[in-house]
């Protein structure tokens, strides 16, 4: 056990980089599937030296197997550790400001917590009392956590180097088929209760390239909605609403005018899909109440009947044309709109934050320089940001900048160096700002004077970056069947092979390009 | 029926040797050994740490042996090749004709 100024001092941070190399080995070795497969020893050759040529050849192709599934294992366990270390970290953190705050004494070794004080009352030292004892259960439990988040790391560490990680007699790429610690040995049942949500979901499929069922739904002209069936048989649903049903809309006792900014757009979620289909068969009745029948431009009577209808199933997300918003009192603080229009977005009145879209050019000219010289350059992007209006993270909450190349040796041009990257061939670009990133205020006051290329610049300098190059040929995109195997507690799946994609991620702050690897292959 | 000449197979010798050693290659460069040094560093104290050094060094071992282990075999197939003779070929064609006919007892003939 590690003590607790063990803990606080470890710099889980560190290893990202380890992370990101075991991605990438892991991504080299699923590329050698070509070579495996062709350095087997012709069927032709039979006789004298075939047959020892070819028993050695299937034990390295085995080997190999062996080799990914290991690499692979111990990137999970050390991604999941790293986060799970971090969490620990920042809570017991937290604890320990708090009992100094209090007037303890937290010893960084023991871990055990003291008060030297005296009080006036027994009331007053019972509740010090009481107070210690409670942080210092907690203390105790995230410190115990991060051991464990270390012990599960070691576990999947010392397999790795015992050789127990089987690698199978399939392909290279199923090899890397590896779950995590925290998934592993999970019924299928408790997989899909654990993975249920969003971010899970992502994640996991990521590992299986599951595939959700998605449906849709309309009423011609007048609403729409597309919705994702996740892993847990939840419901995750985009409801849009044209113009005339969505204007009445009221929220928070202001009525919204949204006749300038068109559509509203709802985010909404639900239990089952049974659920999220009596929703929609209610909308229809809900807009057909008062017997109208023309749905193209319903009567506002209609359209707050659907409005009070839908606040009643709590949606997640209200989102409206950003003009609406601001033809009533309220402007955005600080941010000029383009008049050009080359800003627009939305307002999403639960979430309390404005979505601004807009776009943007990065011009660069090489001008006399070899080759090059002569050249102008020019990276043009789709600009997203959010903003919050109210609370403590006030401003900016996110920013993505999107673009493509058509070749990768416009990358160049723009000071991007990525080794690795394939001549010839597509890529895109984005690079997001986070508002931790040093730097961001810049980009901000950018975006405020409605300067969007100068924070676009600034944005690909500073932000974290990433580039996806994607082959210019691409490997089956045929459907696989997704399965769980039950008696090996492991999942299986077929990895679902669209195009190969090689991903390099510059983190922010930083100049160097990571190779993530290929999607699409357990990442 | 025609069966291929003496020259192709030594050929095919040779090219699965050469596949072979560029996925050695591939192998080598995708040792990610030195990659868990930073643990020592990272988490003081900690059971991962002693852990990764094991790891590391295991790993460091396998990822070589691969290696090597296919290079041997890579000049082990070309010196094979380079040998490919008559008798060689006649054995081939023999084991070739008795996989492809039931129950019978193959008889290594001469041209």
């Amino acid at each position: 056990m590690a003590t607790l100024a063990d803990v606080l001092s470890w710099d889980a941070g560190r290893l990202s980089s380890t992370a990101a190399r075991l991605a990438s080995s892991r991504s080299r070795l699923v590329d050698l599937q070509d070579e495996i497969d062709g350095a087997k020893p012709p069927l032709s050759w039979q006789a004298g030296a075939a047959i020892p040529a070819r028993e050695l050849h299937e034990r390295l192709r085995l080997r190999l197997n062996d080799l990914a599934a290991e690499v692979s294992d111990v990137d999970m366990a050390l991604e999941e550790s790293i986060g799970n270390i971090k969490k620990a970290q920042a809570a017991l953190q937290q604890r320990i400001d708090e009992a100094e705050g209090a007037g303890f004494t937290v010893a960084r070794g023991s871990g055990v917590i003291m008060d030297s004080r005296t009080y006036e009352t027994q009331t007053d030292a019972d509740k010090a009392s009481a107070r210690m004892d409670e942080i210092a259960h907690s203390i105790k439990h995230w410190h115990n956590l991060a051991n464990e988040a270390d012990a599960t790391l070691a576990k999947a560490l010392n397999a790795a180097a015992r050789g127990k990680v089987e690698g199978g007699a399939g392909s290279i790429a199923d090899a890397v088929v590896q779950l995590p610690p925290s998934l592993d040995g999970l019924t299928p049942d408790q997989l899909a209760e654990r993975i249920g949500k969003d971010v899970a979901i992502a994640t996991i499929s990521a590992y299986l390239n599951a595939e959700f069922e998605v449906a849709s739904w309309k009423i011609e002209g007048a609403a729409n909605a597309d919705y994702k069936i996740m892993a847990d048989g939840s419901v995750v649903m985009a409801l849009h609403l044209e113009a005339g049903l969505g204007r009445g809309v009221n929220i928070g006792g202001a009525e919204a005018d949204v006749s300038g900014g068109g559509a509203v757009d709802l985010e909404m979620r639900f239990k089952s899909q049974e659920e999220a289909q009596r929703f929609l068969d209610g909308i229809d009745d809900a807009a057909l109440d008062l017997g109208v029948t023309d749905l193209v431009s319903p009567p506002a009577a209609v359209a707050s009947n659907v409005w009070e209808y839908i606040e009643k199933h709590n949606p997640e997300s209200i989102k409206t044309g950003i003009y609406g918003k601001v033809s009533g009192e309220v402007d955005i603080p600080g941010f000029e709109l383009d008049a050009e229009g080359r800003v627009d977005g939305y307002y999403d009145w639960k979430k309390e934050e404005f979505g601004v879209k807009g776009s943007a050019s990065i011009e660069t000219d090489l001008g006399g320089k070899g080759a090059n010289s002569g050249v102008e350059g020019k990276l043009d992007l789709a600009v997203e940001g959010k903003y919050k209006t109210e609370g403590d993270d006030k401003g900016f909450t996110e920013l993505n900048f999107t673009g493509a190349v058509n070749s990768s040796a416009d990358l160049q041009k723009f000071g991007v160096d990525v080794p690795g990257l394939k001549a010839g061939g597509g890529a895109d670009v984005e690079f997001k700002m986070n508002p931790k990133d040093p730097g961001f205020t810049h980009v901000q006051e950018a975006l405020q004077r409605g300067d969007m290329d100068q924070a676009a610049k600034l944005a690909l300098e500073n932000g974290q970056v990433v580039i996806r190059q994607t082959a210019t040929t691409e490997i089956s995109g045929e459907d696989e069947e997704f399965d769980i195997g039950v008696a090996e507690g492991k999942v299986e799946a077929g990895i679902k092979e669209t195009a190969a994609t090689q991903v390099w991620v510059k983190p922010s702050n930083t100049s160097t390009f990571v190779e993530l690897g290929t999607q699409g292959v357990g990442k | 029926m025609t069966y291929m000449s003496i020259e192709v197979i030594p050929s095919q010798i040779r090219k699965a040797a050469d596949n072979l050693l560029e996925a050695a290659e591939g192998v080598k460069r995708a040792n990610p050994s030195d990659s868990l040094d930073v643990f020592a560093g990272a988490l003081p104290g900690s059971q991962s740490a002693s852990a990764a050094k094991g790891l590391a060094s295991a790993w460091d071992e396998r990822f070589k042996t691969w290696f090597n282990d296919a290079d041997r075999q890579h000049e082990a197939q070309y010196n094979a090749a380079r040998n490919y003779d008559d008798a060689d070929y006649a054995a081939d064609r023999a084991a070739r004709n008795a996989a492809t006919q039931t129950g019978l007892i193959p008889t290594p003939t001469t041209r």
